[in-house]
């Protein structure tokens, strides 16, 4: 007897795939689902380069938790509500830039979730900038329909000239550990200033409040959507170029790409033995990547897509976090298949060594290291990271570092637009790909870093043996001219005097 | 009629002696540091490498020495000031044990100079290994040995026989001691050997052989003078030989065991000591004599099997060593350090007696003092 296969909404689906959300555990799943709404307010505030001002407050109230976040960041046009927050996939996939948030997906199944065990309906009030009004929604997402139910719709008079996006959501305390996630989530919001020291965030927790203050008013310039770079396809995004382009024939066509003109468009496809047709007519658009991926006169990708830390912002953020006595970066921009890459290297030195037990400790096992990807602070999986394995193939003892002696904090970003590739795991406990062009890079940039910090430890060094040394001379000259001023039968100012000329 | 010296010391009394040597100090330590700072020089102490390197044999003169290898110790050299410091430091110190006619021992000198150093936690000196090696600095840079500065060190070595010697204010007859002994000093040249009537000297590793042929008078039947070292033998017995020698002219006769050992304090007396090569001029003896006990005379003198010893490892050991050696290249040395190899074999002189108590006086020593002399 045949199975009957049901169909199943998006929703659903979601829903049976917790794991690929970071939600498998009530602790996990805490963690994860602060985590993704402070993402998304970061997001939504960096792209106007709005210094971000953003409360989250966790409150226990019976069985349930309610939780609520407010930014001041671009806010949601009120005809985007409903599906911003309430349908699950939509679609900023298509745009190439570097992003916190992946598709949104988390923050929406945090939501789902919330809403199916809590029973309770969700809150978002949001006002775009200059908005003389505040919009109010309440919705219940549909698990069947995929869209969501609006209960309340309310316009407010938006007299203080406010715009960003409040969200209120209610959840279940069986499925969520606020408790446990504790630990986590200050480790992260700290860990979060170091990239973002120009974020004022503050975290409620029922009675307790976590200040994470701003250091700097500086926000560097947001990720700027680009075109895609012809090396970077992958055929749903080129099937919906197509299907979206309005160019008549390919030379066109391919000029809307990255850094493409009509010269290398017309190179392009004399190499692929394409002709100049219309785009939506082309018959094989498997063999066009194919031979896309294989031409090597496109120029490099624009790089506005990315947005770096900076060196500025990282070292305040560094500085503001943990005691320094000495700091430096480096940074650098790669490409793979026609995706752009930042890697960002600040390394910092102070505070005190690692005690580790037990003999024959490689050196990097002393290193304090923490990693960001896409401004994202990094957790878990630490060991196979390629920014770990880039660490052990640095040669401390070739630049003067003992990583026993000193206390050395590495910070690495990542930064790319295209997170499938570059990152190993769709949940963001993620860790680096194994793809040589980045690993090199990875290497490359820290090596920078170190070279700077080998260059100091050296002076310092020099420094200490320097002070050192004028002790030493001067503790023994003064009594050498004693003992010759003896032998000598003359006066010991004299001998010390001429003693300190010969130096 | 008792025998004159043939060439005196230079010096006179022992307190005029002190101040001499003094005032030397001071030219060579002070005067010399400041005639370089005079010169805008950065000063430096020259100080002869005391190193395996730099120890040869001078065959002409007949002993070891040092070579021409020296060091320089800056007074601006991060790892050379706190040595420079010790130096003048150990300078000052003996100057001044000198100017009032005190004779300190190595110990009493590192006592004298230990302090902490002010403004530190630091010791002027660590320990006192530490603090003799600067006086042996003290001796090489200016070539006076540390008996010539006035420093003591508990003497080993007796001496009895037909010998007059002054010493301060006392002259003491050393064939008027009864059963008694006289002890050497370590300052031998603040003595002044006046004469002698005996022939030869004859130097005698152990106390204990010294004793018996001391009580029964044997320096006296034979005409000789009578020495021991009590083992390796300290500086002043080996100075005393050395002036014995030079003064007087006596043939030196050494009796030692018949093991690589003895054989070593033979080489003692007669070419010096690694480690304290740079004095082998004064006092090593290049005329010294081997008597015995050799290894062939174990078998000559049909010494019983029982009386007879295996040789140990480190005694085979330090026979190939000596074989190495220039002043044990002669074809005697050479036959008798062979023989010891291949026959694996030691006695001890105690072991005449098994031929009756008095053989090794009335046998073995005149028939082989004959032989030499």
């Amino acid at each position: 007897m045949a199975e009957k296969v049901e169909e199943i909404s998006t929703a659903k689906w979601f829903y049976q795939q917790k794991q690929m959300m970071g939600l498998e555990t009530p602790q996990k799943a805490a963690f994860t689902c602060i985590r993704e709404l402070l993402e998304n307010s970061l997001d939504a505030c960096e792209r106007a380069k709005i210094p971000p001002e953003i409360s989250i407050s966790v409150r226990e109230k019976g069985n349930s938790y309610e939780i609520a976040v407010v930014d001041n960041g671009t806010g949601v046009l009120p005809e985007y509500i409903p599906t911003a927050f309430g349908k699950m996939l939509t679609s900023s996939k298509f745009k190439n830039r570097q992003d916190r948030g992946l598709f949104g997906i988390a923050g929406k199944s945090i939501i789902l979730l919330g809403q199916l065990y809590s029973g309770k309906p969700f809150n978002v009030v949001s006002a775009t900038k200059g908005s003389k009004v505040i919009h109010k929604v309440k919705m219940k997402l549909n698990m069947e329909k995929d869209e969501p139910d609006i209960l309340e719709k309310k316009k407010v008079l938006n007299r203080k000239k406010w715009n960003g996006t409040s969200i209120k959501i209610y959840i279940s305390s069986l499925n969520f550990d606020f408790d446990k996630a504790l630990y986590d989530l200050q480790n992260y919001l700290k860990l979060n200033q170091i990239v973002c020291p120009y974020a004022d965030i503050t975290f409620g927790y029922n009675d307790e409040t976590y200040e994470y203050e701003p250091r700097t008013e500086k926000m560097p310039e947001p990720a700027q959507e680009t075109p895609f770079h012809p090396q970077g396809l992958d055929r749903p995004t080129l099937d919906y170029l197509i299907s979206t382009t309005r160019a008549k024939n390919m030379v066109t066509f391919l000029s809307t790409l990255n850094r493409v003109g009509e010269v290398t468009a017309k190179q392009f496809l004399k190499f692929a033995n394409i002709p100049n047709s219309d785009p939506k007519k082309l018959k094989d658009r498997n063999h066009l990547i194919r031979k896309m991926k294989e031409f090597d006169k496109w120029i490099a990708p624009s790089t506005e897509c990315l947005s770096l830390v900076g060196e500025e912002n990282f070292k305040v953020g560094v500085g503001a976090m943990f005691p320094v006595q000495f700091i430096t970066y480096a940074s650098r921009i790669g490409v793979y298949q026609g995706v752009p890459f930042g890697v960002e290297v600040c390394i910092s030195v102070g505070g005190k060594p690692k005690s580790l037990k037990g003999e024959k400790r490689s050196p990097v096992e002393y290193l304090y290291l923490y990693r960001f990807t896409n401004k994202i602070p990094m957790i878990a999986q630490y060991k196979s990271c390629q920014i770990w394995k880039a660490c052990e193939d640095i040669n401390w003892h070739y630049y003067g570092i003992d990583p026993s002696q000193i206390p050395i904090h590495i910070f690495v970003h990542i930064c790319s637009t295209s997170k499938g590739s570059l990152f190993k795991t769709l949940d963001k406990g993620s860790i680096v790909a194994d793809i040589p062009e980045v690993k090199k890079s990875i290497y490359l940039t820290l090596r920078d870093a170190v070279k700077k910090l080998g260059k100091y430890v050296k002076g310092r060094k020099r420094e200490a043996y320097e002070s050192k040394r004028k002790v030493i001379f001067e503790l023994y000259i003064p009594l050498i001219s004693e003992h010759v001023a003896f032998m000598t039968q003359k006066d010991k100012e004299e001998i010390q005097k001429l003693i300190g000329g010969v130096f | 009629m008792p025998r004159k010296p043939m060439k005196k010391l230079e010096s006179v009394s022992k307190l005029s002696e002190d101040i001499r040597v003094a005032n030397q100090l001071q030219k060579l330590i002070g005067q010399n540091v400041l005639r370089q700072l005079k010169k805008g020089e950065v000063p430096k102490l020259v100080i002869p490498k005391r190193d395996l390197t730099n120890i040869h044999f001078d065959k002409t003169r007949g002993f070891l020495t040092l070579g021409k290898e020296k060091s320089e110790r800056y007074i601006n050299k991060i790892s050379q000031i706190r040595p420079f410091f010790q130096t003048t430091l150990v300078g000052q110190s003996i100057i001044q044990a000198l100017q009032a006619h005190d004779h300190p021992s190595l110990r009493d000198v590192f006592y004298y100079c230990l302090f902490t150093i002010p403004g530190s936690t630091k010791d002027s000196f660590d320990d006192q290994p530490e603090c003799n090696a600067i006086i042996e600095d003290i001796e090489v840079i200016t070539g006076l040995l540390r008996e010539e500065l006035g420093i003591v060190a508990d003497p080993k070595g007796k001496i009895v026989g037909d010998i007059r010697i002054r010493s301060g204010k006392n002259v003491i007859d050393c064939s008027r001691l009864g059963d008694m002994a006289c002890a050497i000093p370590s300052l031998v040249d603040r003595l002044d050997l006046i004469d002698t009537r005996a022939e030869f000297v004859l130097v005698i590793e152990k106390g204990a052989i010294f004793e018996r042929l001391k009580s029964t008078r044997y320096w006296e039947e034979n005409n000789c003078l009578l020495i021991t070292g009590k083992g390796v033998p300290d500086r002043g017995t080996r100075r005393m030989v050395r002036r014995l020698r030079d003064e007087f002219g006596l043939p030196i006769l050494v009796l030692c065991d018949a093991d690589p050992y003895g054989f070593y304090i033979w080489s003692v007396y007669r070419a010096g000591s690694m480690a304290l090569a740079y004095e082998s001029e004064r006092l090593a003896c290049s005329k010294v004599k081997f008597l015995g006990v050799s290894t062939s005379d174990i078998y000559k003198y049909k010494i019983p099997r029982n009386a007879i010893v295996m040789a140990t490892k480190s005694d085979l050991k330090r026979a190939g060593e000596l074989l190495e050696y220039e002043w044990f290249k002669s074809k005697y040395w050479q036959d008798e350090l062979n023989l010891f190899l291949r026959k694996k074999e030691k006695v001890e002189i105690e072991a005449f007696n098994r031929r009756g108590f008095r053989f090794l006086a009335e046998t073995y020593l005149p028939e082989k003092i004959r032989g030499v002399m």
